[in-house]
């Protein structure tokens, strides 16, 4: 203390001076800190929110990685075009044993058709016949008798080949004509005594004349051109039947009355007005983004007509061969963004955008493969603009479903909290955007469905939705959200000339982020 | 603790407060404020002075800063008219603490807080100058003014005491 008498005296004056402050100041002073605590507590919790939410997402994320990275294809090769020795060097069968040993030339194979055969034209059909089945074995039998003999018949294919096409494509009568000698490729026991053990040599060439043949060829082809999942016949397909569910709501009138007829006293349960008021005030809009991951089920099912199991299909197959076909339900994950507006303090509707993109595996034991010869019959056929050859192996396929989603739901809401609960029902536009089919073998080219006449599947198809939304506000204006969706056509997802029906259902759930316009 | 702290040193923290104030409802906001301050840092304190000493220190810099926007809205000039014998003969004893302080609550703001900074709490000019961002002749003769002007509530308080005895 530095100054003089006059201020020491001031300080002295208030020296030990006291007034009892109010009780007031203390309970103030002590909720300012238990505010700073909690607001200390919420600062920590925000970066916990974030890091859970951060969490979920990636979770949701990785799972639905996961689940499409098990469920894609192995096929590194999708353009690849083998022929049928290689083919059949992936998938050895029975065939490839036979021909083995069923060494014939080319020439003499010739001759005994054209024993068979007096017709000029029936004999280079014949011939093609032959050769092609020849040219089969020879690739078929590849390493035991060598590349000579293939190089010969490929040669004979081609000129044959040549020499069919100028003349088929003439006319009816040539294509007929050609059909039947096809058919004799298939039913030649003794020019093809490997085959036959095969095919079985089941059929009659005579129930069918050749028109007829070629007619059910061309619809054979047909449906296996426009419909890839459709090269196997499941007999054993069931036809489930469904049951509809009609829900009869009470009208206003009929809830009135028996609210009215309800005694309030008895239960102490209070009545509830009728409908609830109007506030137009809380039209609180809301959008979001969400990722889900979940279940897809294609719901296939078998028609009555029969499509590979034609008698067409039965010469090039043999009677002995069953088709048959399994899918299993896959895997799905959708990215969605979700708007949302508040009708009422209970009501809201929804509708968003959804990308889905579903995977299921498929395994069946006919499959379409490819080989120069049987292309270049089909193709001067006129039976498919693209080139295959039926080949009979185990194979797994992978059907990759791709959509474009439209919803549209209406939410009531259960509890409007820092916790939301919403209970969605609603309709889902599908717009279907493609389609491919991998075979896990990679020799096998893979198929692409695009939308379209072509196409067996519908453009756009309609589905049932229900769900619930859950989410909790991290901020203000944020929340996060988790929705458990279940998602059913209501109409088929395949056109009606299709062989077989499609009723697909998904069941996913959704993790994302809500953000609350107010 | 932290309630045995503020019993502790709240009436005298109180009486600090209303020094730098105009009422006593400021003096409570500044005192409720200034002991959030210490519960919030009493972790600081490192035990170089007295705990009282230091509670008062975050009081008055509290007081500070709640008065500063007045400050600012009205400057302190330096003024010259001082009479330093008028100010010889003081006697607070014949005063109470409540009659003091209503005196000093009455100086104008800038007087009322440099006045209670220099005789009251002991800080110098250039400590002053310094903590109010202000220049030492500024507090030199804002002090003298309040001197000045608490003479003269004195003399009409003796006046009046004066005459209410007769």
């Amino acid at each position: 203390m530095g100054q003089g008498n006059y201020e020491r005296k001031w300080h002295q004056a208030f020296e030990g001076a006291e007034i009892i402050p109010p009780e007031k100041l203390w309970t103030g002073i002590e909720a300012s800190i238990a505010n700073g605590e909690v607001a200390k507590y919420k600062r920590r919790a925000f970066y916990y929110k974030w890091l859970a939410a951060a969490g979920i997402v990636l979770f949701a994320g990785l799972l639905g990685y996961l689940a499409y990275q098990s469920s894609s294809v192995t096929n590194s090769s999708e353009t690849t075009v083998t022929d049928r020795s290689d083919f059949q060097e992936s998938t050895p069968s029975k065939e490839t044993q036979k021909s083995n040993s069923g060494d014939q030339r080319p020439d003499q194979t010739t001759d005994q058709t054209s024993d068979h055969t007096p017709d000029q034209t029936l004999d280079q059909a014949a011939e093609l016949s032959q050769t092609s089945d020849q040219e089969e074995s020879a690739s078929l039998s590849e390493g035991f008798k060598g590349e000579d003999i293939q190089d010969t018949n490929e040669q004979q294919v081609k000129q044959s080949q040549e020499t069919l096409l100028s003349q088929t494509n003439r006319s009816e009568k040539d294509r007929a004509v050609i059909a039947e000698s096809g058919q004799d490729q298939v039913g030649e026991p003794q020019d093809q005594g490997d085959r036959s053990d095969l095919l079985a040599g089941k059929h009659d060439e005579n129930d069918l004349d050749a028109t007829e043949k070629e007619a059910v060829s061309l619809e054979n082809s047909e449906l296996l051109e426009t419909n890839p999942t459709n090269y196997y016949n499941t007999d054993a397909a069931t036809t489930a039947e469904q049951q509809l569910l009609a829900l009869n709501p009470l009208t206003p009138r009929q809830q009135s009355l028996t609210l009215s007829t309800t005694p309030s006293h008895i239960y102490g349960v209070a009545l509830q007005p009728t409908s609830e008021p109007e506030i137009l005030e809380s039209k609180g809009l809301w959008a979001g983004i969400s990722l889900a991951p979940g279940q897809f089920d294609p719901n296939y099912r078998q028609g009555n007509e029969r499509a590979l199991n034609s008698p067409a299909f039965d010469q090039v197959t043999g009677s002995s061969f069953t088709p048959s076909e399994e899918t299993s339900r896959g895997f799905s994950f959708s990215l969605a963004v979700d708007l949302g507006m508040k009708l009422s303090p209970r009501w809201e509707v929804t509708s968003g955008l959804q990308y889905f993109r579903n995977n299921v595996q498929s395994s069946t034991n006919a499959v379409i493969g490819q080989t120069p010869v049987f292309s270049s019959v089909v193709e001067s056929l006129d039976l498919r603009n693209s080139s295959g050859a039926l080949a009979f192996a185990p194979t797994d396929l992978d059907n990759d479903f791709q959509f474009i989603s439209i919803p549209l739901q209406a939410g009531y809401i259960v509890l409007d909290k820092k916790i939301q609960l919403t209970i969605n029902a609603g309709l889902a536009a599908d717009i279907f955007l493609k389609n491919t089919i991998s075979p896990s073998d990679a020799s096998l080219e893979s198929v692409t469905i695009n939308p379209g006449s072509d196409s067996p599947y519908r453009t756009v198809y309609f589905n049932g939705i229900v769900g619930l939304q859950a989410s909790y506000e991290i901020l203000p204006r944020y929340s996060i959200t988790l929705q458990p969706q279940y998602k059913i056509a209501i109409n088929e997802f395949t056109k009606p000339d299709n062989t077989y029906s499609s009723l697909p259902a998904s069941i996913g759930i959704g993790v994302g982020i809500k953000y609350n316009f107010k | 603790m932290q309630r045995a702290l503020y019993e502790r040193y709240a009436g005298a923290m109180l009486v600090v407060c209303m020094r730098y104030c105009k009422n006593k409802d400021d003096a409570e906001d500044i005192l409720q404020e200034a002991f959030i301050k210490v519960f919030k840092s009493i972790q600081s304190f490192k035990g170089d002075s007295t705990l009282g000493y230091w509670v008062k220190r975050v009081v008055i810099n509290t007081a500070l800063n709640y008065q500063r926007g007045k400050l600012y809205l009205f400057p302190m000039v330096d003024i010259n008219e001082i009479d330093p014998k008028q100010t010889q003969d003081l006697t607070l004893s014949n005063y109470q603490m409540e009659e003091l302080l209503k005196m000093i609550q009455s100086l104008p703001i800038g007087c009322q807080v440099i006045f209670n900074m220099y005789a009251i709490e002991g800080y110098k000019h250039r400590e002053i100058a310094k903590m109010l961002d202000i220049s030492e002749g500024t507090s030199k003769s804002q002090y003298a003014r309040a001197r000045l002007l608490l003479q003269q509530m004195m003399a009409d308080a003796d006046k009046i005491n004066y005459e209410k005895y007769q």
